[in-house]
Formats: C-alpha cells, structure tokens, sequence
C-alpha cells in the first residue's frame, strides 16, 4: 500500500498465467509487463490465442476454474489513492468485487450472448447501480435514462424496459457500453468491442467509447487482433505473442518504426488503399501449440529475420529502444548494427 | 403472448380427437362388441336378458351402425358427460371415474411437485460442482432412479416399512374415512398417506430433472453473460441465481409437457401395488374383466389430463422466457 | 484464449491419428470410458447365461417341489464352524413349523454341509438347442438341493428361473427396439428428408404418440391379446405394442441427423450426381450417423425392458407358464408374500442391474459417438 511514485492507475509486472488441464499444464502468460497511465490508452493488439484475453481477465480475476496466476503483480491505484496488489486478492472477496465493475468495467466482445436475453436493459444496467452506488429504485431508473441517451439509444426511456432481444448488434454494444459506466468506474477494458458488429457499425461504437474515455477521463484498455482499430484510439500499444509483450510503442512509433518483426509482419498483413498493388502479405505459419512450445524466442519458428542459433536456444530480454519504446528481441541486442531495413 | 396461447390451445385440439380415437379403437379392441360380452356375462349369472333392453342399447349406441357413426354417437356422448356403462360395476361410467381421476391428479401433482422440489437443487449442486464426489454420488443415484422400475420402489418401500417399521403402507385413505364422505379429517388423512406414492412415482422422474438440470446448467455456466454478471462485480451467488440458473429454469419448466405422461405412467402401476384408490387398479380391472367403456374412459382422460400438461409447460415457458412472449 | 488453446491441444491430436477411420476414433474414446466399458462387459457375460441358461440353471424351472415352498436362500459358503473349506458348499435347509402360526420356514442347518458338487448330472436338455445332454454347471449330492435365490410358493427354483426369464426379458427389448428402429428410421429419414408437409404431419403425430401416458396405452393394448395365444405369438404381438410409441425417439435422432446432414456438400454431390433419394438417404445419410443411431437404441432398450416388466407384473403382458422376470415378480405383488419369501423380489435386482449397465453402456457410446 505504498504510493508508486508514477501515475499509473494499473502497472503489472510479471504476470504469469497457468491453465491446469487434464491434459497438461498450458502456460497462457509468461511474464507480461505492462502499465495503464492515469486517464491514458493503450492498446493490446495480437492474433487470437496470444493472451491479450487472458491478461484483461486476470487483471479483474474473471479467470477460469483451472487458471491461475502463479507469478507476478498487478499494483492499482484505488479511488482514495492507495495502491494494492489485486493478485493478493481472493477472486471472491469483497475487496475484489467492488474494484470489479465499481473501479475497472469491462466491455466483451459480442453484445449477443454478452447481455442476459431473460433480463431488461433497466435491469442489467440498475443492477450495477444498486452494486456499486447505493441509490434507490427511483434514481436508477433516471440514472439508467441518462445513461442511455449518452450512448446515443434514442427513446431511452421507453426502451430500457425491453429486453436485448428487441436490440440491433450496434444498439446492444452500446447497451453494453452504458451498463459498463454506470457505477462510474475509472478504468475501461474493452476486449474486442468491434469484433462481432457491422463494419458501418464498427466506427461509431469506436468513436463512442474513444469519446466517453475523454469525457470522463478513464484510463482505457483496449484489446484487438486488428491494428487499424488502435490506430486513432489509444496512446501506447503492445504487441502480444504467445503470452509475451514482445514490443511497446507509442502508437505512432508502432505504425512507422516497428522493431519487432512481428509487428512488422502484422502491420504488414493490413491491407492498404495505397501503394503497389499484390497480395497482402501475411505471417507464415500459425501461432505454436500450447502444449510444445517453440524453445528460445517464441516466433523464431516463422520469423523473417531470424538470425540463428541464438534464437532458437535464448529466449530474447526486454530492452529500451528509446524512451517509451521496449522491444524484445535479439537483432537489437548490445549491437544495434545488426538491425537490417526491410 | 395472447397469440401465442390462442395457437397453442387450438394445437391441443387435434390432439384431442386424435387421443380420442385411440381410446375409441382400445374399446372396439376386444373381439365381439360389447353387447355381447354383456349378454353372455348376464346370461352366466343367471339373468334373462330382455330382448327390449338390448334394443335400446343397440339404439343409443348405435351398434348396429358403421363404425364411423358408432364413434360419433360415442364422442358426441363422452362431450355431454355420457361415458357410457361399466358392466362390470352396472353402473353409468362416469360415476366411478371422477374422485379416482382427482385422486390421480392429486398423486401426479404431489409427484412432480416433489421431484422438482427434489431435482432444481441437486442439479443445480451438481452443475456448479461438476466432476465433485457429490455430482458423481447424485449421478449414480439419478442413474439407479431411471433403472428401477416404479413398481419395485414401491415393493420395497412396503417390505421396509413393513419389516423394519411395522407400518403397514399403502392406500390414501385410512380405513375410518375410506368410505366416508368428504371432510377436512378426510383430506388431512389423504395428505398424511399422500407422501408414500408422491416419493416413489417421484423418484424416477427426479433423475431425469436432475440431469436436465444439470446439462443445461452447465451450458449456461459456459456462456458470456456469465462472465459479464461477474464482471460487475456481484457475488457469486446472486450471479449464479440471477444469471445462469434462471436461464437453466426454462428448459426445466417445460419438461412438464414429457414429465406428465411420465408419472400419470408411474401412478398407474405404483397405485396398484400400494393399491391405492385412484385410477390405475381401476383401470386394470376393467382391462382384465373387458369393461371396455371404462377402460376406454380412462385412457382417454388420463392422456388429456397429459394435453392440459403441455398446455401448463407452455404457459410456464412463456412466463419464464420473455422471448417466448414476444413473439 | 483458454478455448483456444484447447483447440490447438485437439489439433495436435488429430495429427498423431489423422489416418483413423471414424469408428475407430469412436471405439478409442469408448475405451476410455471405464464404467461404460464394464458394463459392456456385464451385458455381454448375462447374454451368454442366457445362450447356455439350460446348463447355468440347476433345476427345470418348472419342476415343482412341493416340500420345499418358500424355501430360503442358501448362501454359498467357503467357511464352516470345521475352518475353511477349499470347495465352496451350502447349507442344508431344515423345515420347521411355527408352533403358533402353523407357518412353515426353513432356516440353514449348520449340520449339513452339502459340498457343491461342478459339472453335475441333472435334467436333461440340448445345449443350445443342438447337443444333447444332462450336465448342468453345478448341483448338490443326492436328494439335496441348492436354491441360491429361494424357491416359490410351488417350491420351484428362483434361481433357474432368473435364468430362463432372462432370456425373454434380456431378448424382448432388442426385439421391439429392431422393430422401433425401422420405424423410425423411416419416418424419422422421411421427416428429415423431405421436410415440409410430411415432416410436420409426421412430426405431430410423434408429439401425440409421446404425449401420450405409455403405460395405461401399453396396458390397453396388451389386454386385448387374447389368453390362449401361444407364448411366442403373445411374445411378438408385446414387442409390437411397445414400439408403436418407441419408435418416436429414434426417429427424433433420425429426423434431427439427417435435417442436418441432407445439405452436406457430400449429399447435394450425390444428387448432382443422379443418385435416387433412397439411395441418397441408406448410402449416404444413414452410414454417417449410424454411431447416434446405436447409441440411441442402446438407451432405448432399457426402456422396452421395463415396459415389459411392468406389464407382465400386472399380469396383462407375458402370462405363465412364460416366464420373464416380469411374470416372476408378479408372485412378489402382495405385500404378505413379500414379508415371507422376500426373495421373490431378486429377479427385480436384476432387472435393475440389466437396465443400469445398458443406461451406462448407452451413455459411454453416446459420448463416444460425438468424437469431435
């Protein structure tokens, strides 16, 4: 419980994850390190299975039965100040439940299946209210009303007796959104909020979110497979692979000096208006087996530029390439010469 | 949702006459009509039949007729309350069938209130402690209900209470009030004897509720929903309760529909062993001596009683899912 | 994430085994399942009691002996007041009379070590209706008699009796479950195929069938078979009743499987081809879900035994002189013959026996049948 000096409202170092299977033991996470600043964004971008999920459920302990953090910290700067490790907590405890959806909100990825079908929106929205603000039937229904209209549901006040069901994607993404600021929390973790919904749709539920974020100063983590998506949304990303941050930037060094080759290969599998044209290159393979994991760097096995023995036996450390700039990765390991332009 | 209703009880409709013509082949089953099974069964007692008599009986049913018009007058009968005469008991159907109906459904609701009663909170325990000692004691129990056939529940229960107990089990009614009229004695002493065949045809029903229960749980337990709930930071309990168990509850209500036939099934042979006054050994009697209007009355009634089951599992559907509702 | 690294653990075992055929991906994960397994095994071991039942049985099991009624069951023994004896025996059984009530009993007489005696010469018979003979798998010396489960009010043995019940109880069931598989097969194929006005007559028909009670239905039915009907006649006409509402389930799974299947790629390829639908549905649809299909005959059996039982113990199904265990349990009806001979109640335990390991049997190949 001490200040830790910076202005992180989340800072975790370390964070390992387990899956205890009947088949084996699966590790999701292998040390990832990263920090929401206060009333900042970041972004975590990677392909499915790299553990971006994993990392946002264990921030809010939503892990599964046979999951668990083994290693690591997760240090949050409460409301009053004071700063606690949430992996000291039991995933049940009281302490636990009002920092889940009281302080940190979350946000899924599909508005269909993510919302109760047997419950009204009123319902799912007051519930949070009556939660984590202590107020009265009377107030939650105004409370709920102005909540809607500043997601932009028109006849709010009619419609938040019906049931999801009776909603549009987009319409129940923003339900979602609404539900997920009621108690007011501080920080927002949206894991791939666009995925399910409409590409017309997609832009104005990013923009939503981008402009609640402003409006009520929340420090937002942003999950996504999809780089574009970051691209005018948060202010630091990190790049996931196989349950490693294998490179942070800020966003705009992420987009125009990538380091790592795998943000290279991901930037360079979005498809672009301009330029020549061809195909849309892509990262060859797949990401590895869970159970036999790749020895050394993780990616060497479908890396561009790998550079030998050395990342096939090392697995590479984390180091500063400039100020808020970290990458892991052995072409820029004490000889930065050996780095080659593509 | 008054639509939906409207449809579903103009559904039951043809279910209703469908039911009706099975009953009605089952009284034309044995061989020769009724009338002379009547006659020989008077004429070995000693009777004369007089020839007057016969005539109209042939008159009012028909008999002489084609089949399709001997069903007509049936029908049409059985819709004004005539359920024809029991040569067996000499007497007009529809007095005998009445209180061993009501009896049967008082049987059949006790059943299914106590196997859901029994059944939403082992499933539930079962779910949410999947792969536990209890779940699998609760299985193997579940498993050991669906095996035993009803009747030897019953056996034993009587062996036991007998044996260990000294009780001796069976009936509804003591046999102060077996022929007494209806009174609030008569009813409390009904209760006080209900419970034994309320726990034996409930129990086999109860293992199939238990893994209704159960598997539905546990695919509700698998969805999103569950883990926004939990996202909000409610506890454990208020989120199963709220979220995922009053989701499980609406493939559980309409289980009603198949579960009725099921323990209207179970009371019949159950009611004979414990021989009990409802309609099971009645019916039995008049399949064994041929009283087919009886036997026929009673098939009939019993898969209606089963028509307005489903008619109840689809009310109950409509309340619990608001999908349904909306329609 | 997590489902996603399961997925990968699934595709690196799909590789190791890529070349497995589906039945046997299905028999490996049968395998696996132990208690399924076991009482595969069960089944299999009282199947074959049931061919050789003329040589497990001691006695004729029509034989009455009228000293012996509702004699109690002898225990096999291996231990004596004289220590242990390598040879299993019984006790003789001893009758005396209740001075009060009048009522004989029997009670085992420690005294009287009847050594059981293998291989024993007895009744004679033809094993499997072919071979000749007079040897049975055990008896006592001389006069002596061995009942493991008891004896009736006509003094028969209980056990030899189990054992030739079994064979048309542990029979009837396949019996009507064959007969509810064509039917269901073929309205459940032609409701699924066709779709439209078929698959809804048809799909109501099989709502009304199933709404209705069974039992006062199977009752009804069964009743009117007349009394003098030979055994086999009567045997036949039971199953017919109980699948004329037992098809309904199999043609649900049918209906469900081949709804589904009927717009496969593999299928529309066949019609393109010119293959006839019925071809369509036999060679192509049914081979791909046959694993469901005996799964839920394998559930469905159970069903059909304890219809059986259950009207044969009303007495309106199989009558004497057949004998099934449920005519055996008909003798159990009362509650006074069940607190004098209560072993008249076994051939139920195995009644229940039978049924659990074919619920467990069904259940393992029902899982099994899913392999992806």
């Amino acid at each position: 419980m001490t200040e830790n000096g910076s202005k992180n409202i989340i800072d975790v170092k370390d964070l390992q994850v387990s899956f205890f299977t009947d088949s084996g033991v699966v590790r999701a996470l292998n040390g990832v390190n990263f920090a929401i600043p206060q009333g900042k964004a970041i972004g975590v971008v990677g392909e499915s299975g790299c553990g971006k999920t994993v990392t946002s459920y264990a921030v809010l302990q939503l892990l599964a039965k046979t999951a668990k953090i083994t290693q690591g910290t997760i240090q949050f700067q409460k409301r009053d100040g004071t700063v606690v490790d949430l992996t000291q907590y039991k995933p049940g405890s009281n302490e636990m439940r009002r920092i889940r959806g009281g302080e940190i909100s979350m946000i899924f990825q599909e508005p269909m299946s993510s919302l109760s079908p047997v419950h009204t929106v009123y319902d799912q929205i007051a519930e949070n209210l009556f939660l984590h603000k202590g107020i009265n039937e009377k107030q939650a229904r105004e409370r709920t009303v102005e909540l809607l209209q500043l997601v932009g549901i028109p006849k709010a006040a009619e419609r938040m007796d019906e049931y999801t069901f009776q909603f549009s994607g987009g319409m129940r993404q923003r339900v979602m959104i609404a539900m997920a600021l009621a108690p007011e929390p501080r920080v927002l973790i949206a894991d791939e909020p666009t995925t399910a919904l409409d590409v017309t749709i997609q832009a104005q539920v990013l923009q939503l979110i981008k402009r609640m974020q402003e409006e009520f100063n929340l420090s937002l983590m942003l999950i996504t497979h999809d780089l574009g998506v970051v691209a005018h949304m948060v202010d630091q990303v990190y790049v996931m692979y196989r349950g490693r941050v294998v490179e942070d930037a800020p966003v705009m060094e992420v987009f125009y000096e990538p380091r790592h080759p795998y943000t290279r290969g991901l930037l360079n599998s979005i498809p672009k208006l301009r330029g020549p044209r061809g195909k849309v290159a892509s990262i060859p393979g797949t990401v590895p087996d869970s159970y036999n994991l790749p020895s050394g760097c993780l990616f060497h096995p479908r890396c561009s530029q790998y550079i030998g023995e050395v990342c096939r036996q090392n697995v590479p450390q984390t180091r500063a390439v400039s100020a808020n700039h970290r990458v892991s990765c052995f072409l820029y390991d004490e000889t930065p010469d050996v780095q080659k332009e593509v | 949702m008054f639509l939906y209703l409207v449809n579903r009880v103009l559904m039951i409709i043809p279910t209703l006459i469908v039911i009706s013509m099975i009953s009605f082949v089952i009284i034309q089953l044995p061989p020769g009509d009724y009338l002379t099974t009547y006659m020989a069964r008077l004429q070995q007692s000693g009777y004369t039949v007089d020839q007057s008599e016969i005539d109209s009986l042939n008159r009012r049913y028909g008999l002489d007729r084609p089949i399709h018009v001997q069903y007509y007058r049936w029908i049409t009968g059985v819709l004004r309350g005539d359920f024809g005469y029991s040569f067996d008991w000499q007497r007009p159907v529809n007095q005998l069938i009445w209180e061993r109906l009501a009896l049967t459904l008082a049987v059949t609701t006790a059943s299914l209130i106590f196997s859901w009663i029994l059944a939403f909170p082992i499933g539930v325990y079962s779910a949410v402690k999947q792969h536990s000692v209890g779940d699998y004691f609760f299985t193997f129990l579940g498993f050991l209900g669906l095996a035993t056939p009803n009747f030897m529940i019953a056996l034993l229960l009587m062996f036991v209470a007998h044996r260990y107990l000294g009780w001796s089990v069976g009936g509804l009614f003591s046999p102060e009030y077996m022929a007494a009229p209806w009174s609030m004695g008569k009813v409390v002493d009904l209760l006080k004897h209900l419970w034994i065949p309320m726990v034996v045809v409930g129990t086999a029903g109860t293992a199939g509720l238990i893994r209704v229960m159960r598997n539905n749980l546990l695919d509700e337990l698998s969805k999103p929903y569950v883990l926004t709930a939990k996202s909000k930071g409610l506890k454990e309990v208020t989120m199963l309760f709220k979220y995922p168990v009053r989701l499980a509850i609406i493939p559980f209500v309409s289980t009603v529909g198949w579960q009725l036939p099921n323990l209207i099934s179970g009371a019949t042979i159950v009611a004979v062993v414990l021989s009990l006054p409802t309609a099971g050994p009645l019916l039995l009697r008049a399949l064994l001596s041929q009283d087919m209007y009886l036997a026929g009355s009673f098939v009939l009634l019993l898969a209606s009683l089963t028509c307005i089951g489903t008619l109840i599992s689809d009310v109950l559907l409509a309340l619990v899912d608001p999908r349904i509702r909306y329609e | 994430m997590f489902k996603r690294s399961r997925d990968t653990g699934q595709d690196s075992q799909e590789s190791k085994i890529y070349y497995a055929s589906q039945s046997q991906l299905i028999w490996r994960k049968f395998i696996k399942h132990k208690l399924a397994v076991f009482s595969g095994l069960v089944i299999l071991f009282m199947y074959l009691v049931v061919i050789l039942a003329e040589f497990v049985a001691p006695y004729n099991p029509n034989q009455r002996n009228t000293y012996y009624r509702y004699a109690r069951p002898q225990v096999i023994r291996f231990w004596s007041e004289d220590g242990f004896h390598l040879r299993p025996f019984v006790y003789g059984l001893e009758r005396e009379m209740d001075p009060v009530t009048l009522r004989r009993s029997f009670h085992e007489d420690p005294n009287q070590i009847l050594p059981l005696r293998f291989f024993v010469r007895g009744y004679e018979y033809r094993l499997l209706g072919l071979i000749p003979t007079d040897r049975h798998l055990f008896g006592v010396d001389g006069d002596n008699v061995v009942y493991l489960f008891g004896s009736d009010d006509l003094g028969r043995c209980v056990f030899s009796r189990v054992v030739y019940g079994a064979r048309i109880s542990m029979t009837i069931g396949l019996v009507g479950v064959f007969l509810s598989f064509v039917l269901g097969l073929l309205f459940g194929g032609l409701s699924g195929y066709y779709g439209g006005v078929i698959d809804k007559l048809i799909g109501r028909t099989m709502e009304i069938l199933r709404s209705f009670p069974q039992i006062p239905l199977w009752m009804s039915l069964s009743a009117a078979l007349p009394d003098h009907w030979p055994i086999i006649r009567t045997y036949f006409a039971i199953t017919l009743i109980l699948s004329v509402i037992g098809w309904t389930d199999l043609a649900r799974v049918a209906r469900g499987k081949i709804y589904s299947l009927k717009n496969e790629d593999f299928v529309v390829a066949a019609r393109m081809a010119g293959t006839s639908e019925p071809r369509i549905i036999l060679e192509h649809l049914v081979p791909s879900f046959m694993s469901h299909i005996i799964a839920a005959i394998t559930l469905a059996i159970p069903g059909m035994i304890l219809a059986e039982t259950s009207l044969s113990f009303l007495g309106i199904g199989l009558r004497p002189p057949a004998i099934s265990w449920g005519v055996l349990l008909q003798a159990a009806q009362n509650i006074h013959t069940i607190v004098l001979a209560p072993w008249l109640m076994i051939p139920g335990v195995f009644v229940i026996i039978f049924v659990l390991a074919f619920n467990f049997l069904g259940d393992g190949l029902r899982n099994a049948a899913d392999p992806y």
